[in-house]
């Protein structure tokens, strides 16, 4: 008698639950989507977003801390001389290791290095993935 | 189909020169080929339309990009469909492997052949119908376990043997669903159960004021056509979590196309057909064609938001529901029916 | 007659490229045609040697590497790693400091559960639970983003504190979400979870009795759907977690027996209601003061052993410290629950169908970047 009625039970409970079912997603289909267009629109980033970072090359004291600190070594740095004097030639971040997780630019005594809003990597090598950040520089001061 | 043609050779002068075996053939394959065109481009909107409305329903937009909203979104995919590979897998057995998307096809296509679209856009009134589309749906059965044991993958066998269970299962209580308006109309052609419903819905099989044993069997015939075009809650057959993709796993190309529209034809030959048995075909308010399509196509939204809301039942489940849920009660309302019919 | 009607099993690979074992898992299951006689699960296709990785690097430095365990979940276990090194180094946490934690460990619980329902709605063959799952995610993950700056690997609990403090508006933002994440809560339900068919599909299946969930050692609310009441949060205080009030859910086998996967699904959906009231506790009590605590530069930690808990979203997640006295551990040790709680997949995956198989991964619920580390 009891399977009986959980025969019954089931068949009754199926219909009406799937009804409700139906309408959570009928009532979603004229609801106004989320998404969005990705490269027509853009997500707004917040503030302090921990994109591609920036670097001031001449706020930088090649103190080496951030390549130090880098857990996965992804900082190539080179210079000639010490503290505000120095000379920076090379200050490349390789962005096919790099952990975004922050480290160097808590660690930099004069806040040259920054993380950007940027987070668009896609390139066709690997060698675009390293971004010299000094060489940048250079090149926008010549201009 | 045929007294216009003779209608035309008589006409016509130039016709009556030519053999009316030509003639004829000629125009037959006109047929097909308008029949094939039109399942092309109805797949395709269907298609668009599945893409779009589970979009919205998902709180997404669906395709954007080709053309203003993706309307030409299937354009793109049908081309890139056909200029795509067409690989045959090591272990497949070729001719087998080629030959099964061509019956899933044709079995999805032939039922075209008595749907009627009005009361004289006809291809065939043939006065065994519904008989002729309950029995070639059978031949897609075979198409599916040939794909499913000629692919030579397993999970591809298991999609075919699921499938088989499940719609050898689901013919029993669709044809018995279709018994229910047979008991009234006394016939089984299409157009005779046609006349049989009025022009308002409470004059259709499917209002339970006319009778409500048809009321149910509208039902279950719905319920056991979800089954027998594998959509959800019952595409055991192809279920992507467990099977990748079922029978069709191994297709690529053109023949993965062929079981696609295939799989959107039988769709709408199932809505098709539930509209003329259970809703009253080209009668309403409007001109027939009209009645006739916009039935179809409002069933064939409910199939895309059934699939997009529920999820899929287990195969022992699939066939509880069959045997000891959906026979029961279609032989209850054959029985039903029957009475009603004869006493009232 | 009998020799010409055999049948024969099946071996088939399951992965470790298929749509349903949640990265690069390998399960082969041994099928008699629908029937699943045995099933043997293979791991290791993403191993990353992250213990050998944390022996080689200074404390500070392996913070953002276990992010990449459990990734669903990455403020949770960069909470277990900081909490280990705290203990060891006698580091003090300012108190708003360890509230913030909370609030992070918690978010990031409920996106993890998230995740885990829509997937499990999507094994199940619904789709549609899957996107709203994320829909509700992503807005959590922007309160997040604006947090920390991150969307996936969030890098919040450091050594000594927190990255950063929240702003009027993150705290606006978060209040915002616990009320849209009510409603939608019961619409889940309603979709999902009452669904017939649903219920039909978990409960019943895979169940794990009591003794046996104990004896493979499961955690999290794999254990608790047996109806065990464990939950570190109540049982093993961290963080000042006992500062708020919030109930442990435990499977009571309300759709089948104690144990089964719907009881598992459910104790994850009711823990989403719960971190939402604890997240509400802690925008309300969230005391003044600073947010990082006194680390030295260069950390080195005295020579001696730690061994830190904590609850993650699928278990107990610990570290073992050992400490030679320098500025790297001399050994690592990370216990995984996903790794723990996957154990017990050989014995559930017998005699069943194969979409139970299915159902018991999903409901088990692992995530692969932890189980092979």
């Amino acid at each position: 008698m009891r399977a009986v009625a959980n025969y019954f039970r089931d068949i009754v409970a199926a219909i009406y639950t799937i009804t409700l079912g139906l309408g959570v997603t009928m009532k979603c289909l004229f609801s106004k989507p989320v998404t969005l267009q990705y490269p027509d629109e853009r997500p707004e980033v917040p503030d302090g977003y921990r994109g591609i970072h920036t670097y001031e090359i001449e706020k930088c004291i090649a103190c080496n801390l951030c390549v130090q600190i880098c857990p996965i070594t992804c900082i190539t740095l080179a210079y000639e001389g010490k503290g505000k004097n120095a000379v920076i030639h090379q200050y490349d971040i390789d962005y096919t290791k790099c952990l975004f997780c922050h480290l160097c630019c808590e660690v930099c005594p004069t806040d040259c290095v920054h993380m950007g809003k940027e987070f668009d990597l896609a390139s066709y090598t690997r060698a675009e993935c390293v971004i010299p950040f000094a060489k940048a520089a250079a090149v926008q001061k010549q201009e | 189909m045929q007294s216009y043609i003779d209608a035309l050779i008589q006409n016509i002068g130039i016709l009556q020169q030519v053999p009316p075996l030509i003639i004829y053939t000629a125009a037959i394959l006109l047929g097909c080929a308008v029949v094939f065109g039109y399942i092309s481009v109805v797949a395709m909107i269907m298609i668009y339309a599945e893409r779009k409305v589970a979009g919205h329903m998902q709180s997404r937009y669906g395709p954007m990009r080709v053309g203003p909203h993706g309307i030409l979104q299937s354009v793109a995919d049908s081309i890139k469909l056909l200029l795509k590979e067409d690989t045959v897998p090591d272990k497949a057995h070729r001719f087998l492997f080629k030959l099964a998307p061509l019956l899933v096809f044709a079995g999805a296509f032939v039922p075209f052949a008595v749907l009627p679209f009005s009361e004289h856009l006809v291809i065939s009134r043939m006065n065994i119908g519904i008989f002729y589309i309950l029995s070639l749906a059978a031949i897609e059965v075979i198409g599916v376990i040939m794909a499913g044991w000629a692919s030579g993958s397993k999970w591809s066998l298991y999609g075919g043997m699921r499938l088989a269970a499940q719609m050898v299962s689901y013919e029993i209580p669709m044809a018995l669903a279709v018994l229910t308006v047979v008991a009234f109309s006394g016939h089984l052609g299409l157009h005779e159960i046609t006349h049989a419903q009025g022009k308002w819905p409470w004059e259709w099989f499917a209002s339970p004021l006319k009778s409500p044993f048809t009321a149910v069997g509208f039902v279950v015939f719905y319920i056991a056509g979800l089954a027998s075009t594998k959509r959800l809650p019952f595409d055991l057959p192809e279920a992507e979590s467990e099977l990748v993709a079922g029978f069709h796993t191994e297709y690529s190309g053109m023949r993965f196309a062929y079981f696609f529209i295939g799989e959107y034809t039988a769709m709408y030959v199932v809505c098709a057909a539930t509209a003329v048995l259970f809703l009253g075909g080209w009668n309403g308010p409007f001109p027939g064609v009209v009645n006739m399509l916009g039935k179809t196509f409002f069933l064939l939204f409910v199939m895309i938001w059934l699939r997009w809301t529920l999820p899929r039942l287990r195969i022992d489940q699939v066939i509880f529901v069959c045997l000891k849920v959906l026979l029961p009660i279609s032989l209850i309302c054959v029985i039903g029916a029957a009475l009603q019919a004869v006493l009232f | 007659m009998q020799d010409f009607l055999q049948t024969e099993e099946i071996l088939v690979n399951m992965g470790p490229q298929h749509p349903s074992t949640h990265g690069v898992l390998r399960l082969v299951i041994r099928t008699d045609g629908e029937m699943v006689r045995e099933t043997y699960t293979h791991i290791g296709y993403l191993h990353r040697c992250a213990e050998k990785i944390g022996e080689n690097l200074t404390y500070k430095q392996f913070v953002p590497y276990t992010d990449r365990l459990d990734y669903l979940a990455s403020i949770n276990n960069n909470l277990g790693f900081c909490l280990a090194v705290e203990n060891l180094a006698q580091i003090e946490v300012p108190e708003r400091a360890a509230y913030l934690r909370v609030m992070g460990a918690e978010m990031n619980r409920i996106a993890s559960h998230l995740v885990s329902y829509g997937t499990l709605g999507m094994e199940a063959g619904a789709f549609t639970p899957f996107f709203y799952g994320f829909r509700e995610r992503e807005q959590l993950v922007a309160i997040i983003e604006k947090m920390c700056g991150a969307r996936l690997t969030y890098h919040y609990a450091r050594l000594g504190g927190v990255m950063r403090d929240i702003t009027p508006e993150i705290a606006r933002d978060t209040r915002e979400f616990v009320r849209t994440m009510e409603q939608r809560w019961e619409e889940y339900n309603t979709l999902l979870s009452f669904n017939e068919i649903f219920i039909k599909r978990t409960a019943n299946v895979g169940i794990i009795p009591r003794d046996m969930a104990i004896g493979y050692g499961l955690t999290g609310p794999c254990l608790r759907g047996s109806g065990v009441e464990w939950d570190l949060r109540k049982d093993d205080p961290y963080s000042l977690y006992e500062r708020f009030a919030f109930t442990v859910p435990y499977g009571d086998g309300r759709m089948g027996t104690v144990g089964d996967s719907w009881d598992r699904y459910w104790v994850r959906m009711v823990e989403i209601k719960e971190s939402l009231k604890i997240i509400t506790q802690v925008l309300d009590g969230l005391p003044e003061g600073p947010i990082m605590g006194k680390v030295p530069r260069v950390l080195k930690l005295p020579v001696g052993e730690a061994y830190m808990r904590v609850e993650n979203p699928r278990g107990e997640l610990g570290f073992y410290l050992v400490s030679d006295g320098g500025t790297k551990p001399y050994r690592l040790r990370i216990r995984g629950p996903s790794f723990c709680n996957l154990s017990i997949m050989n014995a559930l995956g017998r005699e069943c169908l194969v979409a139970d198989v299915v159902m018991i991964l999903g409901s088990i619920d692992v995530v692969l970047g932890e189980v092979d580390r």
